[in-house]
């Protein structure tokens, strides 16, 4: 017996496909512009944290064992200004923005992170 | 009674039996395939499960889909790893969006509309359950556009396979 062959889209497959579009656009613009921190946790050798608000510039000096890391903050954005390690990966870091972005200085044991009121960090991963 | 019980297969036990052998070698196969992200694949498989359904209604597909997920991890080796978890959540949730479809009254939708949707509950339910269970990590919603902006493609390329596989085997018998 032959069946007539399906039409590829019905009416309801295209309006389906209209919303699942309009979904997935709707997620990047969700997902692709928050991002937004408002306050950065410096960690030192000690294990204490600071909060500094993101919207007060400043320069802030954090003691390590090896001596002064220099952070600044400008314009909602945070950098490690100068650090005494020797490879200045934290330096290079550059600018932090991003929610969730963190920068570190091992040698020295000053880490940052930048994190927001709304939105709740909890753990990077988790493994059975 | 002492007398062993004899299990006689019935035609619904082939059928799922076939068809789940078949979506096992295709999940098999795909797993070998490189993939640019974690979480992103064709999803080939649920082509089976999706034909499965339009032939032999929802029931059967649920027993392939499921026997898939089951049978490809033992194959593996991620029976009940974090792989098979994902694997499991996603069957179920694109299963329930099958089923929901399905028994419409009219049955409104293609194969076009079941496999995006059902992709897209797939990608959904496997990306929360890891960003839960595994990795809660705020960075990883980021994710969540590419991914199922790739379910989407996968699951319309799925259903235009099972578009064109429906027609050839109608024609034929």
């Amino acid at each position: 017996m032959n069946k007539p062959p399906h039409s590829l889209l019905t009416l309801a497959d295209t309006i389906l496909l209209v919303f699942a579009v309009g979904l997935v656009v709707s997620l990047y613009l969700t997902f692709w512009q928050n991002g937004e921190a408002n306050f950065a946790e410096v960690r030192n050798h000690s294990q204490q944290t600071k909060r500094f608000n993101l919207s007060q510039n400043q320069h802030i000096d954090i003691e390590g064992p090896l001596g002064h890391s220099q952070l600044q903050i400008n314009n909602n954005k945070i950098r490690f200004v100068s650090s005494p390690c020797h490879n200045k990966l934290c330096v290079r870091s550059g600018w932090l923005e991003h929610n969730g972005e963190a920068a570190a200085c091992l040698p020295n044991r000053v880490s940052v992170r930048l994190a927001s009121n709304k939105q709740r960090i909890t753990f990077d991963a988790i493994n059975f | 009674m002492s007398s062993p019980t004899h299990i006689t297969a019935n035609h619904d036990d082939h059928v799922i039996a076939l068809f789940a052998a078949l979506a096992i070698t295709i999940h098999i196969a795909e797993a070998a395939l490189p993939s640019p992200l974690p979480g992103i694949k064709p999803g080939f498989a649920n082509i089976i499960t999706l034909y499965v359904m339009l032939q032999y209604g929802w029931r059967t597909a649920v027993w392939v889909s499921l026997l898939r997920v089951l049978g490809a991890s033992l194959l593996l080796g991620t029976f009940l790893s974090p792989t098979f978890i994902l694997s499991l959540s996603g069957a179920l949730a694109s299963l329930m969006v099958l089923g929901l479809m399905f028994h419409l009254p009219r049955q409104p939708f293609g194969p076009v509309g079941y496999a995006c949707l059902a992709a897209l509950a797939h990608m959904a339910a496997q990306f929360f359950s890891a960003y839960f269970l595994f990795m809660p990590h705020p960075a990883l919603l980021a994710l969540l556009p590419i991914l199922m902006t790739s379910a989407l493609i996968s699951g319309g390329l799925g259903g235009i396979l099972t578009s064109m596989t429906l027609n050839r085997l109608n024609n034929r018998s």
